[in-house]
């Protein structure tokens, strides 16, 4: 059975490989008819935009990420994919505390709709619980809205308290101490006139309290064991835009990171590090994925752009956006000590990952993915980089 | 000698679409829409993606796909309401004036049309029965209607629906049939490209919405359904995750 599935994964990879080529192809065609200059200048005088962006832009294609970072091999053997579920199902995959089950949303049969865990080894999906909300990190509270209301549950035994979010989601910090939501307009689709206040409180929803406003931003995470958490923005108008650290006592904030708008920020598993992409800046040295320490320091911009989680602690796993290679394929980036390593090879056809659905374990030795071929979760294991 | 093979080539292309323009519309009279199915098959899609060059952050990065996706399903009542509560587009983020280019041949149907997506707007009809849309273009293409337009011409320039080249940046493209204008299609169907490859951006999943109730339904790129203008929303789910906070 496996081996009917693999055989018709290879025929789509196979297919998909071709259907590439002609992609190339195509793109190719495209830049020599634009460098045929076929555009015509926009008619003068157009109503309210800025003239200095009347030109076009020259579109200057990201660089090859190979062409810039050493990898070297894990030594051993690399990872190989192994299916875990059957008949499709299960987006969003989350791992417990231990590692040992994957889990996600569905309905299963009389179970209902609820939180199922399948081991990560494969096997039949367990119903865990028919509570469905943002859950810890270590998974014992979940937090939910009802009639128009925020709860926090101890889901396994029951007993549940109210957030004064007034309906809004909320965010629990690492070690379950405290809590953040925000206000802000849902009507203004500016995003630079947007403003949003931050608000914090104790786990229990107590001493609740304006923490900070920001403009152009948002509330992005807990770090440094609820001590201080990041937000995005300017914090006032004429401040500059970036990532702010803003300390949980004090309401201080301080600059990480300076730019409009970051993209797809990520905060690492004990809130040390942080990665961020930059996109469209006209310098584009300024482009692609940075990644520094949440106090400020070690700012990176990495040689490679694409999909990125955190393994560990300064241990970046990242899926390079490389067009040019077979497969897709995983390389990790010891951040510190500019290392980067092969976890999977482009020849490799595994990496099916669909809607970019892949997260590590806590103890980042695996991988689940969700996949487009068949619409299953995978889990692989990580080989580990020599010491 | 080239503009008069050129002039012959665009009437031969106008009386090519016309004809199936007409055969289009006597199809959809007949079926209730184009049938995108067919074309959807890997390396037999009609249309071409419309920025130059590979996806990245120094040219256009996949924001947001077409159909259930979260933003959507939140906006269902309000943005997205006349489009059934989906996303009936797919969004590509590029920097203010990034040259736009046709997915296909065809003869420009309408500029800055009523059909929104300021601050300018233009569609293209092409002669398999398709209409392209591209939205929150920077200035009014310089395009007249009836003109004849090739797959890969620089039609237009990407802009911003906030007007400051600064707020959200993107071009809003759609695929629509052109007999009625009234149904939209997954563009991810009919545009060539390895479209999962693109998704693998950034740190977050493509957020599609879950209805409890049939939980593996409509949560992939490419698992969609079309949208209808005007009719009701298919995702206004009782039960759905993540939340509508
Ligand atoms: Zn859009």
């Amino acid at each position: 059975m496996i081996f009917r599935k693999r055989g018709r994964m290879i025929g789509r990879f196979a297919r998909q490989a071709v259907s590439g080529l002609i992609i190339s192809g195509i793109l190719g065609v495209v830049s020599f008819r634009t460098a045929q200059g076929r555009f015509e200048p926009p008619e003068a005088g157009s109503p309210g935009i800025l003239r200095a962006t009347l030109e076009p832009r020259a579109v200057i294609p990201t660089p090859a990420p190979s062409a810039h970072p050493d990898v070297q091999p894990v030594g051993g053997a690399l990872a190989v994919p192994k299916q875990i579920t059957n008949d499709g199902c299960c987006p969003y995959p989350q791992w417990s505390a231990d590692s040992e089950w994957v889990l996600f949303v569905d309905s299963i049969g009389s179970d209902g709709p609820g939180l199922y865990g399948v081991p990560a080894e494969g096997g039949p999906a367990t119903f865990l619980t028919g509570r469905i909300g943002s859950f810890s990190q270590d998974l014992s509270l979940v937090a939910y809205p009802e009639a128009g209301l925020v709860y926090i549950e101890r889901w396994a035994i029951g007993d549940r308290w109210l957030v004064p979010s007034q309906g809004r989601e909320v965010y629990l910090s690492h070690e379950n101490e405290w809590v953040a939501w925000e206000y802000g307009s849902t009507s203004i689709q500016n995003q630079d006139l947007k403003q949003r206040t931050i608000w914090i409180a104790s786990i229990k929803g107590e001493e609740a309290r304006e923490l900070v406003t920001v403009h152009g931003g948002r509330f992005l995470g807990w770090i440094n064991h609820g001590q201080a958490l990041l937000v995005s923005g300017r914090l006032s108008p004429l401040s500059p835009a970036g990532v702010w650290r803003i300390e949980r006592e004090s309401g201080a904030g301080r600059l990480l990171f300076s730019t409009d708008h970051p993209r797809d920020v990520l905060i690492s598993p004990k809130g040390e590090w942080l990665a961020l992409t930059v996109a469209f800046q006209a310098d584009h040295s300024k482009n692609g994925l940075w990644v520094m320490r949440t106090d400020g320091s070690g700012i990176t911009r990495l040689p490679v752009y694409g999909s990125y989680r955190w393994r560990a602690e300064g241990e970046l796993l990242v899926i390079p956006y490389d067009f040019e290679a077979e497969n897709p394929y995983l390389w990790q980036v010891s951040v510190e000590t500019n290392q980067f390593w092969e976890l999977t090879r482009p020849e490799d056809d595994d990496l099916v990952i669909a809607n970019n659905d892949w997260q590590p374990s806590p103890d980042g030795r695996k991988i689940v993915f969700s996949s487009h071929a068949d619409r299953n979760l995978w889990v692989m294991s990580l080989p580990d980089p020599p010491e | 000698m080239n503009s008069v093979k050129r002039n012959l080539r665009a009437v031969r292309l106008l009386f090519v679409s016309v004809l199936i323009l007409t055969a289009g519309s006597v199809q959809t009279l007949l079926s209730g829409g184009v049938e995108a199915s067919g074309l959807a098959q890997e390396g037999n899609k009609p249309f071409i993606v419309p920025f130059a060059g590979d996806p990245g952050p120094d040219t256009w990065l996949l924001i947001q796909p077409y159909g259930n996706t979260l933003f959507a399903y939140q906006f269902r009542r309000s943005v997205y309401y006349g489009g059934q509560g989906l996303h009936f587009g797919i969004d590509l983020a590029a920097a203010c004036g990034t040259p736009i280019l046709a997915i296909g041949d065809g003869v420009v149907e309408s500029v800055d049309s009523w059909h929104g997506a300021g601050p300018h707007n233009l569609m293209i009809a092409h002669p398999n029965g398709y209409d392209s849309f591209y939205g929150h273009l920077l200035v009014r293409p310089r395009l007249r209607v009836g003109q004849v337009i090739e797959a890969g011409q620089v039609v237009a320039l990407s802009g911003d629906p906030d007007l400051t080249c600064n707020s959200r940046p993107h071009l809003h493209l759609e695929i629509r049939d052109s007999a009625t204008q009234a149904i939209a299609y997954n563009p991810l169907d009919l545009i060539e490209a390895d479209w999962e490859r693109i998704a693998l951006s950034g740190s977050q999943p493509v957020e599609f919405v879950q209805e409890l109730g049939e939980p593996h339904a409509w949560l992939g790129l490419f698992d969609q359904p079309e949208t209808k203008f005007g009719h009701p929303l298919v995702n206004d789910f009782s039960k759905a995750w993540p939340y509508d906070w």
